[in-house]
């Protein structure tokens, strides 16, 4: 695996690595000892003169120890030059490679744009011309879908089948790039394909004022697909599953990753602690569960492909409203500060109730959460933990809100992408291993929003964990 | 003025440039103190990995510079510190 870490973001236009930016922090301060050391050296210099020494016969060496003196002061102030010098030009280095990123990124979205909209004017035409092949071909699919040995279940393990065994394609990221940029153009495909003026809708999209997007996309897909029968939300109901008293806070990230609860199996989804620190209000962390089912049809969990699509669109997904409801069950009020972490959904969701204005966030920490669509203030420190080859990520869309800082890791590097599992880059044991490599780092930025987190339960002098699990119902 | 007078502010000359040399020898030792903190904690060691858009090349030449210098520079300040010594024990044989 490789170590590589990516940040970018948190207010900064600056796009490096984590080794790159604690080297430009580290030659700054070699800037500044130096200062100080050319200062303290011309003190030392002063309290032993060389006319004093002379006029008490002091020997050769006190006038040797001078000269030393004097030219250790140069080699110093020479020091601090140089090492000002290298700061500025690895920062300004980074600056520039994300000066070349952010154009190239800008031209890719313009043009994908304008291949989405292209795609979605031609659309009627298209299909008109391809109508005899593709009806064939539909039939095909769903009689195949159908008449297969095991049914429709077969189909979708089958497919399991084939992703794992291409996780090579599906974890490039080549791949996950252009999917990224597929899903940022899939608004204009739709406006297209109804015919919005092009100006307007390259207004109205991600390259305008945002007003359609990625979010249009999946608000569409999830209100088409409901009338069709799937990713149809429904009511939920959740429930207290367990309370215990822990000794403390989490510390760094990795604590924090392996705090947020796998709902895998009907586990619980939701854990909440709760801070009690004498002469303030009660404070609370929260930690949501990952997508638990992945089929597009509902079931009795909310942690589903339908909350996914809902989320990404901005709708209230039932593992969403099922969070709030656990927040309310937990004595969460609006004023009680609040930090939000989860993985995958679970970001999502946390990255929505963070933004949602309804409560008194303090701090935002996801783990491959499909959340760069979700608007956040800049009032708290927000990190997104993503790894290159992650799809998953890529389904929420670039990153919009310039204040979070995005940890990224190119988790496989030039290693052998593992076959065993559908997304490889996407599993909760990878994230939980860069959450352990997160905690090494050492550049100011990313490490100073960890400890601003770590410090939100300093003092606590009870600490309770409970945990929450939902169900979807009728409604 | 006569030669015991001479004599005694010619000791007195050197006790006050012994004191000087002391607290120069202290400052000193200080400072190399420092230096050696600095080299351990704040010099940066060459990357460990390759730098995404950035010419490394050009950066270790740099660095590399920059930590020999630094190496220059703590062989200059024990430099100071031994020629400190040096004058302390020469004066301080005249003052005793």
């Amino acid at each position: 695996m490789s170590d590589d870490v990516e940040i970018s973001g948190g207010g900064s236009t600056v796009v490096a690595s984590d080794e790159l930016l604690w080297h430009a922090e580290l030659l700054r301060q070699l800037s500044a000892e130096a200062q100080e050391l050319v200062a303290r050296l011309g003190v030392i210099d002063s309290s032993a003169d060389g006319w004093s020494l002379a006029r008490a016969g002091g020997p050769w060496a006190a006038a040797r120890a001078e000269d030393a003196i004097d030219s250790a002061r140069h080699q110093l102030y020479g020091i601090g030059e140089e090492s000002r010098g290298l700061s500025g030009a690895l920062l300004a280095s980074a600056e520039s490679y994300a000066r070349v990123e952010r154009f190239v990124g800008h031209l890719s979205e313009q043009a994908s744009a304008a291949v989405g909209y292209l795609t979605g004017v031609l659309l009627p035409l298209t299909l008109l011309w391809l109508v005899p092949a593709l009806s064939g071909a539909a039939a095909g699919a769903v009689l195949g879908t159908v008449l297969a040995p095991g049914g429709p279940k077969a189909v979708i393990a089958g497919l399991e089948q084939w992703v794992k065994e291409n996780s090579r394609l599906v974890s490039n990221p080549t791949v996950v790039s252009l999917l990224r940029s597929a899903i940022m153009s899939s608004d204009d495909a739709i406006m297209g394909a109804v015919h919005v003026p092009p100006s307007i809708a390259a207004l109205l999209g991600d390259e305008g004022v945002g007003l359609t997007g990625v979010g249009m996309t999946a608000a569409l897909l999830s209100t088409v697909g409901g009338k069709a029968g799937i990713l149809g939300e429904t009511g939920v109901r959740t429930v207290q599953t367990s309370e215990t008293t822990i000794a403390t806070p989490p510390q760094g990230f990795a604590e924090r990753m392996e705090r947020v609860p796998n709902g895998d199996n009907g586990g619980s989804q939701l854990l909440v602690e709760r801070y009690s620190i004498p002469g303030e209000p009660d404070r609370f962390e929260v930690y949501v569960a990952g997508t638990a089912d992945f089929s597009p049809l509902a079931t009795d969990e909310p942690w589903d492909m339908t909350s996914n699509v809902a989320g990404v669109g901005g709708l209230p997904a039932g593992s969403y409203r099922a969070a709030v409801d656990a927040l309310a069950q937990a004595g969460v009020t609006p004023d009680s500060p609040i930090v939000f972490n989860g993985f995958s959904q679970g970001g999502l969701i946390a990255a929505m109730l963070a933004g949602s204005g309804d409560y008194n966030t303090a701090g935002l920490l996801t783990f491959g959460a499909p959340a760069g669509n979700v608007a956040l203030p800049d009032t708290f420190p927000a990190i997104a933990v993503e790894h290159s080859e992650d799809i998953v990520p890529a389904t929420g869309g670039d990153q919009i809100n310039p204040s979070v800082i995005v940890a990224r890791r190119d988790v496989f590097g030039d290693t052998e992408v593992p076959t065993y599992e559908i997304f490889p880059a996407h599993q909760r044991d990878t994230y939980t291993s860069t959450a352990h490599l997160l905690d090494e780092q050492h550049s100011t930025l990313l490490m100073g929003a960890i400890h601003t987190l770590d410090n939100f339960g300093a003092g606590a002098t009870e600490i309770v964990a409970t945990t929450y699990h939902a169900e979807r119902v009728p409604g | 003025m006569g030669v015991d007078e001479r004599i005694a502010m010619l000791e007195a000359d050197a006790a006050a440039a012994l004191i000087a040399l002391e607290r120069q020898r202290a400052g000193l030792s200080q400072v190399l103190e420092r230096l050696g903190h600095v080299g351990a904690t704040v010099l940066p060691q060459p990357p460990s990995q390759r730098w995404k858009g950035f010419a490394e090349a050009a950066y270790e030449t740099r660095l590399r510079l920059l930590r020999g210098r630094f190496d220059d520079l703590l062989a200059t300040v024990e430099n100071a510190v031994t020629s400190t010594d040096a004058a302390i024990a020469g004066l301080g044989s005249h003052v005793g």
